[in-house]
């Protein structure tokens, strides 16, 4: 099949490249958000800066109270720039048990980190001394499971360089996604990361590695205008009530290509984790990852590490949505026929 | 969310139109009876489990979805992995028949077909290591006597799928045989030894149809566990000719080939009866279309011994090998009505259309 074959790539060719120019518009926000929690209102606001503040039980009711979303430079803190933090608090939304909850917090001016409960969701840009700006990103965190409880506190840490400062506009909310994958075992939060085609060969010391918000862009996590390698290391123990025979381990979904290693097993990469092959993937960035591990690789009562190398060709980069842990296999048989029935 | 649906339907319009420019007519020349057809509701669940092989498996609490059809169209949209299919289905078995045709039509990306709990064919590779045969037809040889003849046979379908449209995706899917099979006087189908400079597919040498360093022809060597295989290879064959049979007027029929071939019975090279295809044209050589048929000189045929057959193919990329029957020796007369046969314009009209603006 020789002509067939080399006229083949031409039209290939065509397709990426319309893929590519319809693609990277609006594309990374494109799935389905139900909002449960309306949080646009007056939150608690103190200009400097405290790591108490992110804490659940700290006393904030001497603050300022402003509204979100809106400039604090509109809010009676004109002309300043620097560290401010903002608090609220919300109810436990019943209606969405056992559902995957975003905090949406819109555009933030310019860096910032966000806590629930005490504990960091996730952060874009990056604070000085190492500062770059995120403000013209969205802000969407997941809210890991089992962090909330009946009564709920955010603290956001806001780091203005210059301009308006603060949650400057967008429909502040928690949001539910009803196609998110309910894990079994919930692997979000802070993974060791680190930039490089090498990475991979210096886990001995991924201790020391930063620390990134999975899920979530690395463009956003202090890693701006970064293309390439990168390698990120979780290592966890596992309650065996959790634990089936087969298991499958959800990453969401990863800008480009990925390459999965868990306890030292190879359990799937895309294509043959080429560069040269994110044309022909030039849409994995949309794929939902779901690796089948071989039956038993997760250890009861010890350590497990699952390591993720990815390759981002461009923009983007990184593990950066949708639900990341370990589901049982009847379960995820249950989850996809669940959401046939549905559509 | 509009913008990705019309991305989808662009998406699928186009590849619509790469399977009529490029797919279409691929095995309808060839005169095949269908005995069972597999084409309708199968069982299905995603997952993974080797027990799901075996034929007493409980797949009664598993979704019903068609095939062919992608599963992404049976409600599945945007799940990538593995899945199993399966079905149970009856037989009334042919006389004379060693092995049938199990046609799985197009699977993307790899499979692994069990019938009555053995493995009969495999394509591509499984992950970690993936490697996909998403654009190889899947015909697999299975044993006649493996079949139960007053009973149900259950036939059970792994697929991994790593991206875009999964499962049993294009037709056909049953169990067939080709009745110009039956006009051959030396049936040449079977095991043939076989030589590449490549090694088989892991998943292959489970199959019960592998013999090491034989190849079932016909079928798409990519089917026969040379997923990886482009360019050359070489057949051979030895067979008895009946010495009660003449040795003049006879032609060798080898179906058809992808793509070129150099073709030698007892040393002497044999010559194309006709040209290639009228299907060449512009984007296409014809080779892979054409069929086969090579008239045999006089004294060539040793009728009191053994003959040997040697091929010789160059697979310019994508699927390759003597992929489609009859095999066999035959009358010169035969032969040439098969020739002319194939030489109709059977194209579609697509094709036609196709041909004429852009020769």
């Amino acid at each position: 099949m020789s002509r067939r074959k080399e006229n083949r790539p031409h039209f290939v060719k065509v397709f990426v490249v319309m893929l590519f120019v319809s693609a990277f518009i609006g594309d990374i926000c494109a799935q389905d958000y139900q909002k449960i929690v309306d949080l646009n209102g007056r939150w608690e606001f103190s200009i400097g800066d405290n790591p108490k503040w992110a804490d659940s039980n700290y006393n904030d009711s001497n603050w300022e109270r402003v509204d979100v979303p809106s400039a604090w430079e509109n809010q009676g803190f004109y002309g300043y720039d620097g560290f401010a933090w903002y608090r609220t608090t919300f109810s436990y939304p019943v209606s969405a048990e056992g559902q995957s909850m975003f905090l949406k917090l819109g555009n933030i001016d310019d860096v910032d980190e966000v806590f629930v409960n005490g504990k960091s969701i996730g952060r874009s840009g990056s604070f000085p001394p190492h500062y770059s700006t995120a403000y013209n990103s969205n802000r969407l965190y997941n809210i890991p499971a089992g962090i909330l409880r009946e009564k709920n506190v955010i603290a956001v840490r806001v780091y203005d360089d210059v301009g308006e400062g603060g949650i400057i506009h967008g429909d502040i909310s928690i949001v539910v996604d009803w196609d998110a994958i309910p894990v079994d075992i919930d692997l979000q939060g802070e993974w060791s990361f680190k930039t490089g085609r090498y990475a991979h060969e210096d886990l001995q010391n991924s201790h020391n590695w930063d620390r990134i918000i999975v899920p979530g862009l690395w463009e956003n996590q202090g890693y701006k205008n970064y293309d390439g390698y990168a390698c990120y290391v979780l290592d966890f123990k596992v309650d065996e009530k959790l634990l089936a025979e087969r298991m499958v381990l959800v990453l969401g979904k990863i800008d480009d290509l990925d390459q999965v290693i868990v306890n030292g097993v190879l359990v799937g990469q895309s294509g043959k984790f080429e560069p040269s092959t994110v044309g022909r993937y030039s849409d994995t960035y949309q794929q939902l990852r779901g690796y089948y591990l071989p039956v038993n690789l997760i250890k009861k009562g010890q350590e497990n590490r699952i390591v993720v190398r990815v390759y981002d060709a461009t923009l983007g980069g990184g593990i950066y949505t949708g639900s990341i842990g370990l589901i049982s296999q009847d379960h995820y048989i249950n989850y996809w026929n669940t959401r046939r029935r549905r559509n | 969310m509009n913008s990705k649906i019309y991305k989808t339907q662009t998406l699928k319009v186009s590849i619509l139109l790469l399977f009529l420019i490029f797919q279409v007519g691929t095995i309808q020349s060839e005169n095949l009876k269908r005995l069972v057809n597999l084409e309708g509701n199968w069982k299905f669940s995603i997952g993974d489990d080797p027990a799901r092989a075996i034929p007493n498996y409980d797949d009664s609490d598993w979704q019903n979805v068609f095939a062919p059809n992608s599963w992404e169209d049976n409600g599945y949209e945007t799940y990538n992995g593995f899945a199993w299919y399966r079905k149970s289905f009856q037989i009334r078995l042919p006389f004379n028949r060693e092995y049938l045709y199990l046609y799985m039509g197009y699977i993307d990306d790899v499979d692994e077909v069990y019938l009555n709990g053995k493995l009969v064919g495999a394509s591509g590779n499984f992950p970690p290591r993936m490697e996909t045969a998403y654009n190889i037809p899947r015909m697999y040889p299975i044993p006649a006597n493996l079949l139960n003849k007053n009973g149900e046979n259950v036939i059970a379908v792994r697929v991994y799928d790593e991206i875009q449209n999964g499962g049993i995706t294009q037709g056909p899917v049953g169990i067939f045989i080709d009745k110009d099979q039956e006009r051959m006087d030396v049936d040449l189908t079977g095991y043939w030894d076989f030589e590449s400079g490549v090694s088989v597919d892991k998943g292959y040498l489970k199959c019960i149809t592998y013999r090491k360093g034989k190849i079932f022809v016909p079928g798409f060597w990519e089917a026969r566990g040379y997923n990886d295989l482009d360019g050359n290879a070489k057949y051979t064959k030895e067979f008895e000719y009946p010495s009660d049979m003449s040795i003049s007027g006879k032609a060798l029929i080898l179906g058809v080939i992808d793509d070129e071939d150099r073709v030698y019975l007892n040393g002497e090279r044999l010559k194309w009866m006709g040209t290639k295809s009228r299907r060449s044209n512009w984007y296409d050589n014809g080779y892979h279309l054409s069929f086969r048929a090579y008239a045999i000189p006089p004294d060539v045929l040793n009728s009191r011994g053994t003959n040997i057959i040697e091929v010789m193919v160059i697979d310019q990329g994508g699927p390759g090998g003597m992929y489609k029957g009859p095999i066999g020796i035959t009358n010169i007369e035969l032969a040439e009505a098969m020739v002319k046969r194939e030489y109709k314009d059977n194209r579609s009209n697509v094709e036609k259309f196709f041909d004429y603006w852009f020769e």
